[in-house]
Parts: structure tokens; sequence; C-alpha cells
């Protein structure tokens, strides 16, 4: 569905991404794990139209993104949720919902996806009114995701969903991305918590400096060792 | 000083202020949505006050209808400005955008100089305007309590848009985290266009009921009460739509009332802006309802 080929990224002098190759078929759940700084949120943002590549190759069911603007990006269907929620904080919760359908004139539909983040998290639609800024950390990331999931995406993108949450809700966050998948949604995660995510994914990578340094199944990157000396911290 | 005399004082500061009040409002929210001070936006008054005045002296059209046209079409000037000043340099450094908003500036001023000449002109002020009205012992002309009255019914229409309107949720989230809107797939130079087709109307009206308040116009005119309402929506703190308007307020209410308390004081009348501007920013850099703004990139 999603395919990246020889992907190069500057900023500046800095070379973020070196040619990096990754695809995600569809429906599958793949990952992105890698140390600080490896190029993990760069890869996801320039899907997005948000990072300009210096070149490379990245097309979305056959069609090619480069140049392309981000909001014609997010309508082909891809959407992300950013890293850190970046929820509007002086936006009402509901505000922040109707804002991720904002591309979509198809008020039915839109009701329906409305009822169906509603029913994903019931915490949403009781403080529906309320300043997304004055919602918890782990709130604010279902907000972030149900945001997301308004724009009925065909890819959804999450840059460290459980980032900074606590273990019981990091634990909610895993629930509900392998619900959603479960539902049909193709998903693109990153994630610090390389063990949960790699557990959860049907195909892994690992990002080094800008490289791909390893990729295989989720199963095989937990049973391999590098992986597990430097990100599932084993010895 | 009678009671009399201090609510003639009050009135003519609150109509002052309003016209501070509007002219703010589009400073404020272009920097809340682009991080710019668009230096040009004083001069928005001139073009307006002189499109009305060769209106109404080359095609002989009526007040009203001249009116409406200057507004329309200084408002197309100001987004207009954006379009070819200001989103080629999207990219740029800010303070490349910056000093382009002074080209403009500038451009305007001097064009207005060629094209309208130097020299002052008198703006016709329908007499509807002049009539004198007496509410108990206190006189006032219809203009002073016409000015404020158009200001409220303004402010509530750009509230229900901010606030009741797409755009203006789209206004809103812009505002806040640009790339994150991008995301939400809102088409973002559309919504800067929108802000400052609502930026340069306001000014467009503030700018003919200036017009009609200091009825002398002249290419210069938009210079200086430009800079005063920038200070006034750093007075209520940049970015925030409401400090604007406290600011306006503040600014028109105390420099009239001080010079009507200190005579002596009336050539320091413009002064006033920039004690108060140095004072905020030594003692509330935020201004009076701001926050801190994040810095964009
Ligand atoms: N806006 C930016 N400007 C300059 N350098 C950046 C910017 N964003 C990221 N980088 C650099 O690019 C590299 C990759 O960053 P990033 O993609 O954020 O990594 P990750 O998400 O894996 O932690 C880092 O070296 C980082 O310092
Ligand atoms: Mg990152």
């Amino acid at each position: 569905m999603l395919k990246i080929r020889d992907l190069n990224v500057h900023y500046g002098g800095i070379h973020a991404l070196k040619g990096i190759n990754l695809s995600v078929p569809e429906g599958r759940i793949v990952t992105l794990i890698g140390a600080n700084g490896a190029g993990k949120s760069t890869t996801l943002r320039t899907v997005c139209g948000l990072v300009k590549p210096s070149n490379g190759e990245i097309s979305f069911c056959g069609e090619s993104l480069v140049g392309q603007k981000t909001t014609a990006i997010i309508k082909k269907g891809i959407t992300m949720v950013p890293e850190g929620r970046r929820v509007f904080p002086d936006l009402t919760v509901h505000e922040n919902l109707v804002l991720g359908a904002y591309a979509r004139h198809d008020h039915k539909a839109i009701e329906e996806d409305m009822e169906r983040v509603n029913t994903l998290f019931p915490r949403l639609k009781e403080r529906r009114d309320q300043l997304a800024g004055t919602l918890s950390g782990g709130e604010q990331q279902m907000l972030a995701v149900g945001r997301a999931l308004m724009s009925r995406p065909r890819l959804l993108m999450m840059d460290e969903p459980s980032l900074g949450l606590a273990p019981v809700l990091v634990q909610d966050i895993f629930n509900i991305i392998h619900r959603i998948n479960n539902e049909g949604m193709t998903i693109l995660l990153i994630e610090q918590n390389a063990k949960a995510a790699l557990e959860l994914a049907d195909y892994g990578y690992v990002l080094e400096t800008g490289c791909v340094a390893l990729s295989g199944t989720g199963q095989e990157l937990l049973a391999d060792d590098r992986v597990r000396k430097v990100y599932l911290g084993e010895s | 000083m009678t009671l009399t005399e201090f609510l003639q004082h009050l009135a003519n500061g609150i109509s002052l202020g309003s016209l501070y009040a509007l002219i703010a409002i589009g400073y404020t929210m272009v920097y809340g949505i682009i991080r710019l001070v668009n230096f040009a936006h004083g001069d928005l008054l001139m073009v307006a006050t002189y499109m009305a005045f060769y209106g109404m002296l080359l095609f002989s059209l009526p007040w009203p209808l001249v009116f409406i046209l200057a507004v329309i079409l200084t408002t197309v000037m100001g987004v207009t400005i954006e379009r070819v000043a200001y989103r080629p340099l999207r990219d740029a450094p800010r303070i490349t955008v910056l000093i382009s908003a002074i080209g403009v500036s500038f451009l305007l001023q001097n064009l207005g100089l060629v094209v309208f000449g130097g020299r002052s002109k008198a703006f016709y002020v329908p007499p509807f305007f002049a009539t004198i009205n007496h509410i108990g012992e206190t006189a006032v002309p219809n203009l002073v309590w016409f000015i404020p009255l158009v200001t409220v019914a303004l402010l509530m229409i750009l509230m229900h848009l901010l606030y009741r309107t797409r755009i203006g949720m789209a206004m809103r989230a812009v505002a806040r985290d640009l790339d994150t809107a991008r995301l939400m797939a809102i088409d973002v130079d559309q919504v800067i266009s929108f802000t400052f087709v609502v930026g340069s109307s306001l000014a467009a009206v503030g700018g003919l009921m200036w017009g009609l308040k200091f009825p002398q116009i002249n290419p210069l005119m938009g210079a200086m009460p430009g800079l005063k309402c920038f200070i006034a929506a750093v007075i209520g703190g940049i970015g925030n739509i409401s400090g604007a308007v406290a600011g306006g307020f503040v600014l028109g209410v105390g420099e009239i009332l001080l010079v009507a308390f200190f005579p002596d004081l009336a050539g320091y009348r413009d002064a006033f802006a920039f004690v108060l501007l140095i004072l905020t920013l030594l003692i509330r850099p935020t201004g009076l309802l701001g926050e801190r703004v994040a810095e964009k990139v």
C-alpha cells in the first residue's frame, strides 16, 4: 500500500535519512523502531509532505506522493498522529474531532465516524465540550487518535503514541491499535516501547542513524540477538 | 473639570479607542497566524480613505455606496499584498518577511505621494455624522456614538466567525499549530488569505471612520495610527484578539484623558502610546491578555 524507495532527507547540512526502503502492505501493522534521532519521525513527516525529501520515491496505492501538498496527501487517505499528540489545546474536544474531518463533506458518514470514535473512547464523549488543553496526557492521546480516525484514513501512521503515558494507559493504547487494525486499518507505528510494538506488529524495521539496519517479522526481530541487546535491554 | 466635560472626553476616548481596536485586530490576527508584524496594515487606512475620496469626487456616487466599495477594494488590496509580498516568502526567515512588509508600507506611502500628491485633502463628512446631539448637558456629534456602535457590531460578527464557523475553527487551529493544521487537510494558504480579508476589511472600516473623525487626509496618514494600533496589539498581548480590543480602548481612552487632565501635555499626545508600550514591555512583556506564544520556525 505504502512504498518508500531510497528516500533521502536533509535538514540543512544534516543528512537525516540516508536512502531508506520500506513498505507497508494493506491491512498490516508495520512498526519502525530505533533510538532517538534515528530518523523515525522524519520518515513519517516526509510521507505526509511536511518535510521535502532531497530524493527518493514515496508511493501510496501506486500514486507518487513526492512534491504533493500535505492537504492533498491527507485527502488520499493517509493520516498521522504526530509525536507529542499535538491536540489543539484551546479548541474543545469536539472541535478537535471536527477538524479531523475538515476535508470531508459527507455529513452522514462524518456523524457515523463521530459515533465510532465516541464508542472507542467513551472518555472523549464525556469531555466533549471541554478544552483539549485541560485533558490528561492519556486523554489527549485518545483525542489525537480519534481525531486522526475522523478523516476516515486508509493508512494510519502513529508517532510514539505511548510516549509519557502510565503503563496501564500504554496497554490501552496498544489494545486500541490492535482493535483498529482488526477492523481493517493499515498501520505504520513508531514506538520507543520496542517489545510491545514488535509483539503487535506483522513486520518491523530497525532504523539507525538514518539507515534501515534490520528488518523482519515481529517474531524474527524479537528473536534477533542485536535487537534483544540494544532495544530490549536484555543481556 | 465638570462631570459633563469628563463624560464628553470619555465619549471621545471610547470612540478613538474603538478605531484603535478595529485596526489593532488586523495586526494581532496576522501576527497570530504567520508571526509577522504587517507594517503595511496601517497604510490600508490611507488607501481606504483615498478610494472613498476619489469615489465621491470623480464618480459622484452616494457616500454609503462609496464606503462599501472602498472597503471591498481595500480588502482586495490587503489580500493581494499577502499574495505577492508575503506568501512567496513563506519558508524564508521571519526577518525577510518583515523587511518585505516594511517595503510594502514605503511603497504604498510613496505611491500615494506620487499619485495623490502630498497636500492634505478635505475628506467629505456627510451631515448626519456632524449633527450634534445633546445627551443631558453633554453635546456629542453623531459620529462619536456611531463609531463604537459599528465597532461593537463588527466585533460580534468577528466572534461569531471565529467561534461558530468552520473557517473560524480552521483559523484558530492554524494560529496555534501550523503543521498539525496541515495534517487536518486544512488549506493553510487559504486560511491565511482569509485572515487578511478579515484584518484588511476591519482596517478599511476603521480608516473610513478615521477620515470622518479627522477629515484631513494625506498619503502618510496611516503611519502614526498604524504604529499606535500595533502598540495597542502589543499592550493587549499580541496574537490575542480580545487583547487587541482591550489595548485599543486603553490607548484611546488613556490618550484623550491624559490631554483632558493635563492640557500642558497635549504636545506629547503621541508619546503616550510609546510610554505605555515601554511600561508594558518592562512590567508585563506578554501584554494584558497575552500568553507566551511559541516561536514558529
Ligand atoms: N526540524 C529539524 N531541523 C533540523 N534537524 C532536524 C529537524 N528534525 C529532526 N532533525 C534531525 O534529524 C535527525 C532525525 O530526527 P527524527 O526524525 O526526529 O528522529 P526520531 O524520530 O527517530 O527520534 C536527528 O538528528 C535530528 O536532530
Ligand atoms: Mg521522533
